[in-house]
């Protein structure tokens, strides 16, 4: 009976693997437990065993392509006869005590004497320089010997090559790592015309810049968004208003409402209010919420520290006076380290909503859009009815390398709940 | 009658250089010259005399134009002492190769050389005529001026770059028909003196071939240097006029008279293959230069040929690379023949214009993806300090690979500041590598390495 070899599961959060090389042939005999395929998933390397030993009849998916868990990848038959002799890569593959849980180390390219240029070559075009011969001063490797070696390596036909060495010049271009991916990225040259305007960066702005690089390529930004009615919160803010401007000496916003409905939500997920120390991470004990703050040099952000001590009118104090720091350039290095969330409030007009780039080393960042007036379905009664309301809202952009969907929303659901009960007081 | 193992033609840079590398390699050889002094045009009417010219003339100009702290008071020219200076330099240079032959133990035949059999060439001099017998034989006879038919090179009022080395007299105005290498740097040196020149160049351009952003920056100095510059004009013809001459010029807007002093030809150079003998051996000929193939052989078993004979480019430093890598062909030595676009070109008028390799418009032509990176020099703090802020530097370079393509160099020591980039190519470097090599400051080289970093939009001082 011919035995269907399925693509495994390979761990909880796998579901899909991609088949690199095959280790044989149609038509070839293999053993039990021998090396079948190749395969990388986004999470790990592995080898897939034969399940049983028989000819292998079928090859179903081809290299390179990509299958979901429990896919059928391959047929082999006990009982058929090959007709096919194994290749002698797959020998040498079955012969090396191979240990199932580690990807066999590739093997170590030999420090070939090559020129910059053919290493580069070799590079992009994903060959190895191995087996090249240099006919440059003292055998080094030259830009024609890479070139002779693709040129050649392409022209020979497949079939005749053993497998995995036709695999190996099919295979695409390993993927460089990101240093060279960027050095490699080019866009159309900037071609200057008589009326542009050049400004160049200034030092803050440079700081800005690279900050936003890096933290989209540290943290796999998720965004997420919530509507939310600020009924309670408006009607709560006019009846108070009056009094607290009196009281205070400048008016309440919206902003410490934010900041403490999402203390709030914090302190119930604590993973939101986390940082990632090497393969660890660490979720804080301290929260330390910063408010971004547009001023005329950029965008800054300074941190209330301890942000869940505060009352809504101690956060408004806080919030009121870094703000005007902020603007007459006051702030001092610890108004802007340490924070463990951020809020961000891009102001008023043409901002529906967006997504914030996370500010690192933190995981997850809130940005409100605008309040506009929306009629909107609420129950009354028991009965639905249409009611205009202060809507707005409220995005966050999270990292997903430790916070997955189900968490992600969850913070958010209970920052728009805290906001809607308006359990607030003054 | 004397055997070798190899016989060369001709001394100039092509020749001599073979004949000591078939010597360092253990050949008996023999070098046949007709002329007294040995290392041919480059040496003795070529390179080295218009370069210490030039240096003159650059020293006078920047006197003239005022050096700070400097108080001059009256400034005469003496063009004769300029000349004898210059030929003081060759001389002293073609004595030197005189002695690297000694050293070699290099036979000089002094005479007239011509192949009269295979593996034979026949001498003729003042004191007869003998015979120099060797397997092989390199024909590096070289090149003279290009004279158009019927033209009278008097020497007083028409020359070629030859008669102008020896002419020890300033004239007032200079029509210089060509405006390529050896036009140019004979305008320069001229209208340094204060000479009123004229050049005249056929091609929508000056160096024709060469970049023409460089070839623009070049005009626009020359014309502040108030030397008039006629592009897409034809020469059409000469005649005496008082006591010079009458050029009859056609423009676009039509023809023209130019009146000067003297009218200089530099308008290209042909192959010495006249009496070698060569239709004879069954030497085949192409475009009026010898034919050879990779390795640099004839179509003739056991002759050989390098240099301005076999054609462009018409550069000593191309002869004496083809002088070596046809010997170490003959000996075995070699697979690969010269890289051509690893062959740079310079011209040493002021400011200096240097080139290797492809240029913008040459490497989109061929679709390559390019890279640009191009710093002027006012970038520079060198060139700043010293001032020399005109010109730039241009890699081109390969946008996926960094592979260097080419590069262009206008401005003060273009000509040295090209070598590295030749070094670079050579050695398959990238625009990486070379953007990644200190370069001291404050050196005009800095330059360079920016132009490196620039290809990848990463120039850290422009
Ligand atoms: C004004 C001027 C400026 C130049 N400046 C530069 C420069 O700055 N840089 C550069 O790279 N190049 C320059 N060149 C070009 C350079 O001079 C030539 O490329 C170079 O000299 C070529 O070398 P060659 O050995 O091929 O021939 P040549 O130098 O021409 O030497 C040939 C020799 O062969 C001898 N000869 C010829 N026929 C016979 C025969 N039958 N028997 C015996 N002897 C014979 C000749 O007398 C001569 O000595 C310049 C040329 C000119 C005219």
């Amino acid at each position: 009976m011919p035995i269907t070899v399925t693509m495994p599961q390979m761990g909880e959060s796998v579901v899909e693997g991609t088949i690199e090389t095959w280790s044989v042939r149609e038509g070839e005999w293999i053993e039990k437990d021998q090396t079948l395929c190749e395969m990388t998933t986004d999470k790990v390397d592995a080898e897939i065993p034969a399940p049983a030993s028989g000819v292998v009849t079928r090859l179903l998916v081809a290299e390179g392509e990509t299958v979901d868990v429990g896919a059928d990848l391959a047929i082999i038959d006990p009982a058929a006869e090959a007709t096919v002799a194994p290749s002698a890569p797959a020998r040498a593959a079955s012969a090396e005590p191979v240990s199932p849980s580690k990807p066999a180390p590739a093997a170590a390219e030999p420090a070939a004497k090559a020129s910059p240029l053919a290493r580069r070559i070799a590079q992009e075009e994903g060959v190895s320089l191995e087996g090249v011969s240099g006919s440059g001063t003292a055998g080094r490797i030259t830009k024609a010997d890479v070139v002779d070696h693709l040129s050649s390596s392409s022209r020979a036909p497949a079939r005749a090559a053993p497998p995995q060495a036709a695999a190996k010049a099919a295979a695409p271009a390993k993927p460089g790592s990101l240093g060279d991916l960027l050095g490699r990225m080019r866009v159309p040259r900037y071609a200057p015309q008589p009326e542009d305007r050049i400004i160049p960066f200034s030092s803050i702005r440079r700081r800005i810049a690279e900050h936003m690089i890096v933290s989209k390529i540290v943290s796999p930004h998720v965004g997420t968004l919530a509507e939310v009615d600020m009924h309670a919160i408006v009607q709560f803010r006019d009846r108070v208003k009056t009094r607290f401007r009196e009281a205070n000496g400048y008016s309440l916003t919206y902003l410490p409402f934010i900041v403490q409905a999402t203390v709030r939500a914090l302190k119930e997920i604590p993973r939101i209010n986390s940082t990632v120390v090497d393969e660890n991470i660490v979720e804080r004990a301290g929260i330390h919420v910063g408010v971004a703050v547009e001023t005329e040099r950029g965008l800054v952000v300074p941190v209330v520290r301890n942000t869940d001590h505060y009352s809504l009118t101690g956060l408004a104090d806080q919030i009121e006076t870094l703000a005007r720091r902020a603007r007459d350039r006051k702030l001092t290095a610890d108004d802007l380290a340490g924070g463990t969330f951020t809020i961000s409030n891009p102001g008023r007009e043409g901002n529906l909503y967006g997504f914030a780039v996370i500010n690192q080393p933190q995981v997850g960042i809130l940005r409100m859009g605008e309040i506009v007036k929306r009629p909107i379905v609420v129950q009354h009664d028991g009965e639905d009815q249409i009611a205009i309301r202060p809507m707005m809202y409220l995005a966050l952009s999270y990292d997903h390398r430790i916070i997955d969907g189900v968490t992600g929303n969850g913070f958010l659901y209970r920052v728009a709940r805290n906001l809607e009960e308006g359990d607030f007081e003054v | 009658m004397s055997s070798y193992d190899l016989a060369v033609i001709g001394s100039g840079p092509g020749g001599y250089v073979a004949a000591i590398r078939a010597a360092q390699l253990g050949l008996q050889v023999a070098v046949i010259e007709e002329e007294d002094r040995l290392g041919g045009v480059c040496l003795n009417w070529g390179c080295i005399p218009t370069k210490a010219i030039l240096k003159a003339a650059e020293q006078f100009a920047a006197v003239r134009k005022g050096v700070p702290g400097l108080v001059v008071e009256g400034l005469t020219p003496d063009y004769g002492a300029v000349i004898d200076a210059s030929r003081k330099a060759a001389d002293r240079l073609s004595k030197g190769v005189a002695g690297l032959m000694k050293k070699n133990r290099i036979e000089v035949v002094k005479g007239r050389g011509r192949l009269v059999g295979k593996g034979q060439v026949g001498v003729t001099s003042g004191d007869g005529e003998s015979v120099v017998e060797a397997p092989n034989v390199i024909l590096a006879s070289g090149s003279t001026e290009f004279i158009l038919p019927g033209l009278d090179v008097d020497g007083e009022r028409v020359l070629t770059s030859r008669e102008a080395l020896a002419s020890k007299r300033l004239p007032a105005s200079l029509v210089v028909i060509g405006g390529g290498a050896v036009g140019l740097e004979f305008a320069y040196s001229y209208a340094a003196y204060g000479v009123d020149v004229t050049v005249v160049e056929l091609e929508d351009q000056l160096l024709p071939g060469f970049d023409a952003e460089a070839a623009q920056v070049l005009a626009s100095s020359f014309a502040r240097r108030k030397v008039k510059i006629l592009t897409r004009t034809a020469y059409k013809a000469v005649e005496h006029s008082g006591a010079g001459v009458a050029v009859t010029v056609e423009g676009e807007k039509g023809e023209e008279i130019l009146l000067a002093d003297q009218i200089l030809f530099g308008i290209g150079r042909r192959a010495r293959v006249e009496n070698l003998g060569l239709e004879e051996l069954g030497v085949d000929l192409e475009k009026g230069f010898i034919a050879v193939g990779e390795d640099y052989r004839t179509s003739a078993e056991g002759v050989w040929a390098i240099g301005d004979v076999i054609g462009p480019p018409l550069l000593a430093h191309a002869a004496s690379e083809e002088g070596v890598a046809a010997v170490e062909f003959m000996a075995g030595e070699r697979k690969r023949g010269i890289d051509y676009g690893r062959v740079p070109a310079c011209v040493y008028c002021q400011p200096q214009v240097a080139t290797v390799g492809l240029t913008e418009d040459q490497a989109r032509e061929r679709g390559r993806d390019v890279a640009v990176g191009k710093i002027p020099f006012v970038a520079s703090g060198k060139a700043v300090g010293t001032g020399h802020t005109e010109g730039f530097v241009k890699l081109v370079a390969d946008a996926r690979y960094g592979e260097i393509l080419g590069c262009q160099i206008i401005g003060a020591d273009a000509t040295e500041l090209i070598a590295e980039v030749t070094l670079a190519m050579e050695l398959e470097s990238t625009v990486r590598e070379l953007g990644h090599t200190t370069h001291a400051h404050p050196t005009l080289s800095e330059i360079v390495k920016e132009a490196a970093l620039a290809c990848e939009g990463r120039a850290l001082n422009f």
